[in-house]
């Protein structure tokens, strides 16, 4: 407790602080009036172009045509907008960086008789805009599009200005006359390539979210130079990698499985390649990315951690085009384009390793590859009715054949989905989906007879879960300042956690195992309304029910999330979130050393459901316009963590394999920083963690608490982008990360066994004494990476980019596994294994 | 243009230097995980046995396994028989052990309470306090050959009356090969003449009229797997054929009452070759609660995990010594023995 109180002390001081130090304010900036006699309109005009602020206001609550005179001396803003609004109802908001003149006394809220709805879309591909913002000044309104790209908008009567924007896009600003209404879809141009990174990096992140686009994704240097949604998503505070060139992600203390990832809101239950050096989402297919570390919307559930919500392209409704990548991992083809011009698209991406190519030669004993396949279709009904149809098909494959013993474990998922949208009414945008996934990982283990041609199978051990789940979801944009979403939905999933095939030359020796499957359904409701209850203060409330059932189980969980923006000054803005989470399917990880191995091991009577209460605080703010920053801290707490009991091994024990597993409890707090300095044509970023993350079960390390493995104290990333030139981007990224906590013993003790019975016979003639879990620290690891890319762009379609460069520029020995060796002299010493250094990154994309 | 082509020239020096520097790189050191050595004590306080422990000491796990023995440690139990001190002895399994032998002629009595001092001169001072179990009975049911899965078993069934005082069971199966031990009487005590062959030799040699025997000892001892599927049993693998070096079972389904377990040996090489003196011990042990523990934690460990990428996690084995590490189990033993035809 009294931890928590210290903790929560210090980051409420740290906020004052930040809020204190920032203050400054549109309003007090002065300027001199001409002193002239004129109308309101020419007096705000000047003001406008003396103190450069734009002013937004309405014609029709402000008599702009009345006349007035200000004096001659230095005023205020605030002074000169008190005397020219002297005895009218119209009040000052000071807002980002404006100034807004309202009615005075909003009353109730503007008569909204007419409802401006649509899509925003790109007006090349007619790709649909994901989180675009459409913003009504006068009246301070504004929406953002859904993940279908449509939006809703109440106005009341009257002629209102209405801007539509999204990153890397230019502005559409259009005039909404009094007669208009209904229907206002808004094509938006892609800037040229020269002001492309400048518009992007003017864009407002919102504080509940991080919205990722290609560009983002494609500006980070990447091991072997394959950018990565995962490895950018790195570059954020409070988020981390696995190990050292892992493509995984911890965030805020949470385990890899502990993240929801959604590719086209369809839950994938393996996202990595390579044991994480790539993951299973392909760049090229991408559209945009929304990443959740705390305001949770209700609409998510199901895991603890974080949301990665992908979405990806619909395809180009207008002409045939694609993508070529080739890296030295991975190459990949992508091709889109028309079915039915302005009426049906598809989009389909494949990707497959070169790895195992390379590798053959060198080493024939190994055997390494990967390979997936996103496609997509979608039709658009009519204006209002439009159906998708996704799939996505991913595997993996790790072998090594060690005479006479050939060992390969394969996994990989698949899933694939309808998926329909409808505008019912211009206030009411419903989405229905029918969706299957699925996931498979299985260990395989033969044997040659060098003496006999003939291969006998040894055994086959799988663990598969199938999931199938329909859902309705209704956006519905009840008026100005409500916006209330809820919907429903139903999966069952069919589980077999484990199961072990002997061959049947062994049969004698060894019996087949089948963990029992069995079926489990899930419940979700849910229902959050977004109120903005006044021009500075927006609150979200919702609740997000979910029950697991099963044939002799059962668990419910409701679950309120909340998280509040509150408005300060322009630019600035204090935000908090209060969340819970449940998790009914736990992804089993090793707590100690090891590689982590993907088991999902369903809630059922034995094991209960992972829970989490996160509650985060922070604050958004900008000095001037080059530098934005972010401050956060939070506390997490999770219930029913899920590892390996001492000594489990889950395939060892298939057909108890609930008795593998130890349940406990986790807890982790921390502070992360974000400061992103613009400085023409250089671009700073800075992301730092300072977090601590503990684990505590009774059944381990005699019920005391110990670092979880990834309890890094410091984690910081710098990245530095240079581009001095529209075609030529060049990125230096340096990275620091505490090192690992991992179990090591202090001694070895001579083994019990042999001492007790006399003999010596099995195997080693020791036990290692573990001290306490976790205790000892592997090196910090860190690195520079550097990359330069040159583009060029050739009519409106073809654009190439050669990009190179070195990820782990001086070669640091980040250690990913220890093991002891001999030297020469039969000296025992420990060693780390390190993988990438000096690494060079080279890959060559073609658009067209 | 210039202005341009200059930020980037110095961009490239700056990458260039790094590389530099990296061609300057150093080895990078893992800090020792050692802690201090520590005394080790192993074995168990067998009801109306006499007492034979082993003591050694822990060593860095970057020794390579070269293990050094205590020769001056010393280890007294004390009891209500007293206190009986010994010396370590080194025989032939020490080198392949790692320890020394400390026997003590006083036999340790059930429901009894004993503590176990080492003291080194070097290690410091390690003790343990140990609880014999009251006694308990083990009846063998019936025993009889079967086929499972193909392979050829024996099938025992023993029934344990379980005392309301007791709850932790522990069966084990031991093959032994006999052997014939010459034996001498000095000072009130028989001893083994290979052991203590330079004071037999000096008697003989002076003449003395020594008492002498053979005696059959039963060593090299190796452990048989069992197999079970007994509900009860806290390692058992629930239909999986996987062997266990000892059963571990709970009273927690029978407390008080009768209880009959059946479990499978392997049936093959349960004969003798001629002049061969071979037996079976089958052990069915009422163990004190730490010692229970220490050997549910010692099932589950792979002895070759440690610094490898295995998945399973770690097993720390818990300890009765204070200052100390190792376990010394208070143990009320049933033995039934089979011998082995030729």
């Amino acid at each position: 407790m009294g931890v928590m109180w210290r903790f929560w002390l210090t980051a409420a001081a740290i906020l004052f602080m930040v809020v204190s130090s920032t203050a400054q304010h549109l309003l007090q900036r002065s300027y001199i009036p001409s002193g002239t006699r004129s109308t309101v309109q020419a007096c705000l005009e000047e003001l406008q172009q003396q103190t450069h602020i734009t002013l937004s206001y309405s014609s029709g609550s402000l008599d702009t045509r009345r006349r007035a005179t200000l004096p001659a001396r230095q005023l205020t803003v605030q002074e000169a907008l008190d005397l020219l609004l002297k005895g009218t109802d119209v009040r000052i908001v000071e807002r980002e960086d404006k100034i807004l003149l309202v009615p005075a006394d909003p009353g109730p809220a503007p008569a909204a008789n007419r409802v401006l709805n649509g899509y925003l879309k790109d007006s090349l591909s007619r790709e649909v805009l994901i989180g675009a913002v459409i913003y009504v000044p006068a009246l301070n309104l504004s929406a953002v599009t859904n993940s279908y790209g449509f939006y809703s908008i109440s106005l009341p009567a009257g002629s209102y200005q209405v801007v539509s924007a999204y990153a890397g896009y230019r502005p559409d600003t259009a005039v909404i006359a009094p007669e208009n209404s209904g229907r206002h879809d808004v094509l938006l141009s892609p800037v040229a390539l020269m002001t492309e990174v400048k518009v992007n990096n003017r864009r407002q992140e919102r504080a509940d979210h991080i919205h990722l686009t290609p560009a983002d994704i494609n500006g980070k240097p990447a091991l072997l130079g394959e950018t990565d949604v995962m490895r950018t998503l790195q570059h954020q505070p409070g988020v981390q990698g696995l190990q050292d060139g892992s493509s995984a992600i911890m965030v805020r203390g949470g385990d890899p499985g502990q993240n929801l990832h959604l590719l086209d809101g369809i839950p994938l239950y393996s996202i990595d390649h390579f044991y994480g050096l790539a993951s299973v989402f392909n760049t090229d297919a991408i559209k945009s990315v929304d990443f959740y570390k705390d305001a949770y919307p209700a609409r998510y559930g199901g895991r603890l951690s974080s949301v990665v919500d992908v979405f990806t392209k619909d395809g180009h409704m207008e002409h045939l085009g694609g993508q070529v990548n080739i890296g030295l991992l991975k190459s990949s083809l992508s091709l889109d384009g028309p079915l039915i011009k302005d009426k049906a698209a598809f989009m389909v991406t494949g990707r497959r390793t070169w790895a195992d190519i390379i590798w053959r030669p060198f080493d024939p004993s190994v055997a390494l590859d990967f390979y997936d396949l996103n496609a997509k279709v979608n039709y658009i009904i009519n204006k209002n009715n439009r159906i998708y149809l996704t799939f996505f098909n991913g595997r993996d494959q790790f072998g090594v054949r060690n005479d006479p013993v050939d060992a390969r474990i394969r996994w990989g998922s698949s899933m694939a989905g309808i998926k329909w949208t409808s505008v019912v009414h211009p206030k009411l945008f419903v989405h229905t989906s029918a969706t299957y996934s699925a996931f498979r990982y299985e260990t395989r283990s033969k044997i040659y007879d060098s003496n006999n041609p003939t291969v006998m199978d040894y055994y086959t051990g799988t663990s598969r879960i199938q999931d199938i789940a329909g859902r309705v979801q209704a956006d519905w944009y009840a008026g100005t300042r409500h916006r209330a979403e809820f919907g429903i939905k139903y999966s069952q999933a069919f589980f077999r956690p484990v199961a072990v095939d002997y061959a049947e030359s062994l049969q004698g020796a060894f019996a087949d195992v089948v963990a029992t499957p069995f079926q489990a359904g899930e419940l979700v409701l849910y229902a959050e309304d977004e109120w903005k209850a006044t021009d500075r203060w927006t609150l979200r409330a919702g609740l997000h029910w979910a029950a697991w059932q099963g044939k002799s189980f059962g668990y419910n969980s409701l679950q309120p999330r909340l998280y509040t923006r509150y408005l300060l000054k322009e630019g600035h803005s204090l935000y908090g979130a209060v969340t819970r989470m449940a998790q009914f399917l736990p992804l089993l990880t090793n707590n100690t050393m090891g590689f982590a191995t993907d088991f999902w091991l369903p809630s059922n009577e034995r094991i209960r459901p992972e829970e989490a209460w996160l509650y985060s605080l922070g604050y958004a703010g900008r000095y001037r316009q080059h530098l934005t920053y972010r401050l956060d801290v939070y506390y997490k707490e999770i219930s029913g963590c899920v590892t390996y009991n001492s000594g489990a091994a889950v395939f060892d024990h298939a057909a108890n394999w609930e008795d593998q597993i130890a349940q406990g409890r986790g807890w982790s707090y921390g502070a992360e920083v974000f400061l992103q300095e613009r400085l023409q044509p250089f671009t700073l970023s800075v992301a730092y963690t300072l977090s601590k993350t503990m684990r505590q079960f009774d059944a381990l390390n005699g019920g005391a608490a110990f670092p979880f493995r990834y309890d890094r104290r410091h984690n910081l990333h710098l990245d530095l982008e240079y581009q001095p030139r529209p075609h030529i981007l060049a990125t230096a990224g340096w990275l620091y990360m505490s090192g690992e906590a991992v179990t090591l013993p202090d001694q070895i003790v001579p083994d019990f066994d042999n001492n007790l019975t006399g003999s010596f016979g099995s195997g080693v003639p020791f036990t290692y004494n573990y001290p306490s879990w976790n205790s000892y620290r592997l090196p910090a690891i860190h690195r520079l990476d550097l990359a330069i890319s040159f583009i060029k762009k050739r009519r409106r379609y073809y654009e190439r980019t050669w990009s190179i460069g070195i990820y782990n520029a001086y070669g640091r020995k980040n250690i990913i596994g220890i093991m002891i060796n001999y030297d020469d002299n039969n000296q025992a010493r420990l060693e780390g294994t390190t993988l990438f250094r000096y690494i060079p990154t080279l890959s060559y994309r073609l658009k067209f | 243009m210039r202005k341009h082509i200059r930020p980037l020239l110095w961009y490239i020096l700056a990458t260039v230097s790094i590389i530099g520097l990296a061609a300057c790189e150093k080895d990078l050191k893992l800090k020792d995980p050692s802690g201090p050595h520590r005394i080790v004590l192993l074995g168990e306080l067998i009801a109306g046995d006499s007492v034979a422990l082993r003591g050694g000491q822990t060593q860095s796990p970057l020794s390579g396994g070269n293990f050094e023995l205590p020769r001056n440690m010393e280890v007294a139990v004390s009891g209500g028989f007293g206190t009986y001190a010994a010396s370590g002895r080194e025989d032939f399994l020490s080198q392949v052990l790692y320890t020394l032998a400390y026997n003590i002629a006083a036999a340790p009595e059930a429901g009894q309470s004993y503590t176990v001092t080492a003291k080194d001169p070097d290690l410091g001072e390690a003790h343990a306090h140990i609880t014999v179990p009251p006694p308990f009975t083990a009846v063998l049911v019936d025993t009889q050959r079967t086929v499972l899965n193909g392979e050829q078993l024996l099938q025992v069934q023993i029934r344990i009356q379980d005392p309301p005082a007791t709850g932790y069971y522990v069966i084990e199966t031991l093959d032994q090969t006999g052997g014939l031990v010459f034996r001498f009487f000095y000072e009130g005590k028989w001893r083994r003449a290979d052991e203590e062959s330079v004071l037999y030799d000096s008697l003989k040699n002076a003449g003395a009229n020594v008492d002498e025997r053979l005696d059959t000892v039963y060593t090299n001892v190796i452990r048989r797997p069992l197999l079970t599927y007994d509900p009860h049993v806290l390692n058992s693998s629930n239909g999986a054929q996987r062997s266990l070096r000892r059963i571990l079972l709970t009273d927690e389904a029978f407390n008080g009452q009768p209880y009959t377990i059946t479990f499978y040996i392997p049936a093959d090489g349960l004969s003798a070759m001629p002049g061969e003196l071979k037996r079976l011990a089958l052990q069915v042990k009422s163990v004190a609660p730490e010692y229970f523990a220490y050997l549910r934690s010692y099932e589950k460990l792979d002895p070759y995990a440690g610094f490898g990428y295995d998945n399973a996690p770690v097993v720390q084995l818990p300890t009765n010594l204070t200052n100390g590490l190792g376990m010394i189990g208070g143990v009320y033993r049933q033995q039934l023995l089979w011998y082995f035809n030729e």
